[in-house]
């Protein structure tokens, strides 16, 4: 059986009989995808979890709007990066956080997570990660873990292709040299 | 590599060629990186996936039977962010005022500047100096208030009708947001 494509998703959504079922499968279609990306971001599973749930609410309130001016992906990427980073600025304001603070306390979430399961090296390459600026953080996971072209990039981030793909190599080169040390 | 279900042929063809790419081009960077393997180290509880979109019917079951219309909520919403942005724009304007007329230093004394939008949509008042405070007396890069807009603006940015409340308000009170734009990469930068 053909998989639909985001045009006949969001066709049945929008026209079709049976809404819910057409988001279900939109659902199905991204939930990982989502998930992975926002659980890099913000490390702890339980934050991810509610945090996949808010992007998909969110989703299916804004969908009825949405113009295809952006990829159906590229839109819900963008949905779910805003919630990621909103989260990590609400953790900042309510625990009186400064940046630094933030990624330190991210590293020990790192540490102490029941569900890591990755060998020194891979958190290692984690906590380099975590040691970029949320930005480039955001910038790098796309490029490295999620394999978005750069123009997709510019799309979720709203920025241009060619400082998306300065911003990539410069943290490659922070990450390298972290592993190194 | 993670497998997302439900892709389409052409969508994994896509991001093979994608992959393949981004691989080459890391090789040339990097020495010790060899692109992602599997999750990382990050694991699940089982059958999350399976679990989850039951846990997003659910949630979106209670969003629709509880109180108001959830669309008056969110016009409700995108209201005060609006006025938010709207209220910035005047602080800014105001303090480029206040500096032109020599009343306070020039533009870099003041180019780390402090903007906290979600400050402002959190509170049931917005309040002019409290604005021009956070403006100009707080630690933020003018880049930072920037990306603060961004944040903030992101979800709507497909929305004309939120861009044409912004643009009225500023005509209304004679504030030319190009001059505004083009003031702010001049002297922040």
């Amino acid at each position: 059986m053909t998989k639909p494509g985001d045009d006949e998703l969001l066709r049945m959504f929008n026209e079709g009989d049976n809404p819910d079922y057409a988001f279900n499968l939109i659902v199905r279609k991204y939930q990982e995808m989502v998930y992975w990306h926002v659980r890099r971001l913000v490390i702890v599973h339980e934050d991810a979890d509610d945090i996949v749930q808010d992007v998909f609410v969110k989703v299916w309130k804004s969908l009825p709007k949405f113009r295809k001016d952006s990829a159906l992906y590229t839109w819900i990427y963008r949905i779910a990066t805003n919630e990621s980073l909103s989260f990590l600025k609400r953790k900042k304001r309510h625990m009186f956080l400064s940046i630094g603070d933030v990624s330190r306390q991210l590293e020990e979430s790192l540490e102490a997570d029941v569900h890591y399961r990755g060998s020194e090296m891979e958190k290692k390459i984690q906590k380099a990660i975590l040691s970029l600026p949320e930005k480039q953080r955001v910038v790098f996971n796309l490029r490295y873990f999620d394999e978005m072209k750069y123009e997709d990039m510019a799309e979720v981030l709203g920025t241009s292709a060619g400082a998306l793909k300065a911003s990539y190599h410069h943290a490659v080169k922070k990450i390298e040299k972290y592993i190194a040390s | 590599m993670l497998i997302f279900r439900g892709l389409t042929d052409k969508d994994e063809k896509m991001r093979k060629e994608t992959r393949e790419n981004i691989r080459k081009e890391l090789e040339g960077l990097s020495s010790s990186l060899r692109g992602p393997d599997g999750n990382s180290g990050f694991s699940l509880p089982d059958n999350y996936f399976e679990s989850l979109p039951v846990n997003i019917q659910t949630r979106l079951k209670d969003e629709r039977s509880s109180g108001p219309s959830v669309f008056s909520v969110f016009y409700y919403s995108r209201m005060v962010r609006a006025a938010a942005v709207f209220l910035l724009l005047i602080g800014i304007a105001f303090g480029f005022y206040m500096i032109r007329s020599g009343e306070y230093g020039t533009y870099s004394e003041y180019a780390g500047t402090y903007v906290d939008l979600e400050y402002f949509t959190d509170q049931s008042y917005l309040d002019h100096t409290l604005l021009y405070d956070m403006v100009f007396e707080s630690d933020l890069t003018a880049d930072e208030i920037l990306y603060e807009f961004e944040i903030d603006a992101v979800l709507w940015d497909y929305d004309d009708e939120y861009l044409e409340i912004l643009l009225e308000d500023s005509r209304y009170y004679g504030i030319e947001s190009s001059y505004l734009i083009s003031s702010l990469d001049l002297n922040f930068n």
